[in-house]
């Protein structure tokens, strides 16, 4: 193997880490954001149901790129439904990668304000966050970072699985419908779009990610298992009391020693914070894809707007994503719907 | 690459820090807490911060517990922060009333509240426990409060509560709270109070029956145990509780080892089964569900409401006891 394509395989396995890395964050940060506070012990098995719809897109956009017989998405869909396809497949994916970026922001600073009690309001804490994210969204940094990150991140999500399952108690995942019926329709209904980043593997060129829908497969499972355990050691009346952001996202950590208390929240700090990095960056990939180029500058100006946006009271914003996230699998669903026929006639009149 | 990291790296030191320096704060070892009438009453220990050592009291009054916390961090000379607090020491007078609930749910709802805190209560004023407060060996009034409390878990007299196990127990599950009493001036921890699903203390548990119970629970290692008619030490104890007949009734089978007994292992079995019976039936008819009863109820319950509807409370009032013990000879 040459140096360049040695090079190029090492980018590209770095950028798949990234996504991965964006899968596992994005589906745990929705269950236990949006779905704990609706249904307390049942978000284990009702986060799984909400995987359904993102696995069928999923699935759909790889029946796309066989029917198209192209393996890079965006060809498949510019075979399918022309250059006009391309560009709604680069919004498709990059808007709710904006609005993922967008929630772990929030989600991140409302960390640090409310739940640790750091000095600095959320603005200006934004822009702390935000300058060290616009460093290091230069070049290929970030997805590299997540790379060698990961490895230790893990190691970290390991340990405080082992301390979860220690005090876990098997009637923790009871009662199985948690507040009822009603409330298990609504977290349904909340996380619909759970497994929108799924699509995003198949942006991947496929020498890197040989089957590269399985390479999602442990960061999903990773995530709901963590929820399970969690709903294994918190019982569901305390589960479903909570309903503020920071208190939801300090509760893996809560009834831990301080050691890991400290150790969960690094964790989940640098986790959130490579989040939005991987959103901003892997957003301009795909507004990109369509063009020959891709501006230097984009990022930084996309990294702005999601700073800007703190400026929004913390809740209202919260409240307002609450609304959007259950769409963000609906343009990719319409799009997909239309080119997938379209990709199988073209194939056969071409 | 390795700007990255460092530029990582700073983020991480820059804003993950409290707001307060570690010198502009006062670590509270050990708190109590009261209600006179509608006045709380908040009570810490913590440090001089003397080069000499020695520890201080601090006192706040208020008409909710967080005014009371409020007021002694004003009395305090430094910001008072709960996050290296070893015991919560709670006035049996507040489990009178449904105070006392609240009280636990207050607390562990603060941002620097350390939940592996032990959760003790007593019957005497605060000035008198804050004054035996003092390390008994040693300078730090933290080790020793360590050393106490494990030491009298590992010989049964305490069962070891902290604060986040009473909170995570929820509606399954009722704690037993560490008796704590002084001695000349010294604390003195035995015995238990038992709360009920009203969250209100039902009675008191004296050492001997605080033992019986950690062989109940099966939690124990070792245990030195006085039953009528004798004495036994016990180990390799296990024990497995199980709901039956439509959760009108229970049973707990334990096994143990006993390698000094003063009776025959049979004679044993027989009194242990009768004494736990008897005071698991005491227990469960003042509702202090302290073997976790409700957690083998909760499956029969498909969501919150079916489990409110079962009434558990009540059930388990009325529930009828059977233990089994076996008890094994030394190898």
């Amino acid at each position: 193997m040459s140096q360049t394509s040695a090079r190029i395989t090492g980018e590209n396995r770095a950028q798949l880490t990234l996504i991965q890395f964006l899968c596992t964050v994005s589906i745990w940060r929705t269950v236990m954001t949006r779905l704990l506070p609706l249904c307390g012990a049942s978000a284990w098995w009702v986060g799984l149901l909400c995987l359904l719809p993102g696995v069928l897109i999923a699935l759909m956009l790889r029946l796309i790129q066989f029917g198209a017989r192209c393996e890079d998405l965006h060809d498949a869909f510019r075979a399918a439904l022309g250059q006009t396809g391309a560009w709604l497949l680069s919004l498709a994916l990059a808007i709710p990668l904006l609005a993922d970026g967008l929630s772990s922001l929030t989600a991140l600073l409302t960390l640090f304000t409310q739940g640790i009690g750091t000095r600095g309001t959320q603005l200006t804490l934004a822009v702390l966050t935000g300058g060290m994210l616009l460093l290091s969204l230069h070049r290929e940094g970030l997805a590299r970072a997540a790379y060698l990150l990961c490895w230790g991140m893990t190691g970290a999500v390991l340990v405080l699985a082992v301390s979860m399952a220690g005090k876990a108690q098997l009637d923790g995942i009871f009662p199985l419908y948690g507040e009822g019926e009603a409330a298990v329709f609504a977290a349904v209904k909340a996380g619909v779009s759970l497994a929108w980043p799924l699509a995003l593997l198949l942006t991947i060129p496929p020498a890197v990610g040989r089957g590269r829908l399985q390479a999602g497969i442990l960061p999903v499972c990773g995530a709901v298992a963590m929820v399970f355990l969690l709903t294994m050691t918190v019982p569901h009346e305390l589960l479903a009391r909570e309903d503020k952001l920071a208190a939801l996202l300090l509760l893996p950590v809560r009834y831990g020693s301080n050691a890991l208390r400290l150790l969960g929240l690094s964790t989940m700090m640098l986790a959130l914070f490579l989040s939005v990095g991987a959103a901003v960056q892997l957003g301009t990939k795909q507004l990109c894809s369509p063009m020959k180029h891709r501006p230097a500058w984009l990022p930084q100006v996309l990294m702005m707007v999601l700073l800007l946006s703190q400026a929004i009271a913390p809740a209202r914003l919260w409240r307002g994503l609450g609304r959007l996230e259950p769409w963000l699998l609906a343009p990719l669903a319409c799009l997909s719907a239309v080119a997938l026929p379209m990709a199988f006639i073209r194939r056969k009149t071409g | 690459m390795k700007g990255v990291l460092l530029l990582l790296l700073v983020m991480m030191c820059c804003t993950s820090c409290s707001a307060l320096p570690a010198e502009e704060r006062a670590f509270a070892v050990a708190i109590y807490v009261e209600k006179e009438g509608e006045q709380w009453r908040v009570m810490g220990r913590i440090p001089t911060y003397h080069s000499e050592g020695g520890y201080m009291t601090v006192t706040g009054q208020g008409r909710s517990l967080n005014a009371a916390l409020a007021a002694m961090e004003t009395s305090s000379p430094m910001t008072v922060q709960l996050s290296q607090l070893r015991l919560l020491v709670l006035n049996t007078s507040l489990g009178r009333t449904s105070d006392l609930a609240g009280a636990l749910s207050e607390l562990s709802q603060r941002a620097d509240m350390r939940l592996s805190c032990a959760v003790a209560a007593t019957k005497l004023p605060g000035e008198v426990l804050m004054a035996a407060l003092e390390p008994t060996a040693g300078k730090r009034l933290s080790k020793a409060i360590d050393l106490l409390l494990e030491s009298r878990a590992e010989q049964g007299g305490i069962l070891l509560m902290t604060l986040a196990d009473v909170v995570r127990m929820g509606e399954r599950q009722t704690p037993v709270l560490i008796g704590l009493t002084v001695e000349e001036n010294t604390i003195s921890l035995s015995g238990g109070w038992p709360l009920n699903q009203q969250g209100q203390f039902a009675a008191f548990l004296s050492g001997e029956e605080t033992a019986l119970l950690s062989l109940l629970i099966g939690k124990a290692g070792d245990l030195q145990l006085s039953i009528s008619q004798g004495e036994a030490r016990v180990r390799d104890i296990s024990s497995h509780v199980s709901l039956s007949e439509n959760m009108a009734a229970a049973r707990v089978e334990v096994t143990m080892t006993a390698t000094d007994a003063t009776m025959t292992t049979e004679a044993l079995a027989e009194r242990l089964a009768e004494e736990g019976r008897m005071l698991l039936g005491r227990l469960s008819a003042a509702g202090c569900d302290v073997l976790g009863l409700g957690r083998k109820a909760i499956p029969y319950a498909h969501d919150m409401a079916q489990w409110h509807a079962l009434n558990w409370p009540e059930r388990y009032r009325r529930i009828r006891w059977e233990v089994a013990v076996g008890v094994n000879p030394p190898a």
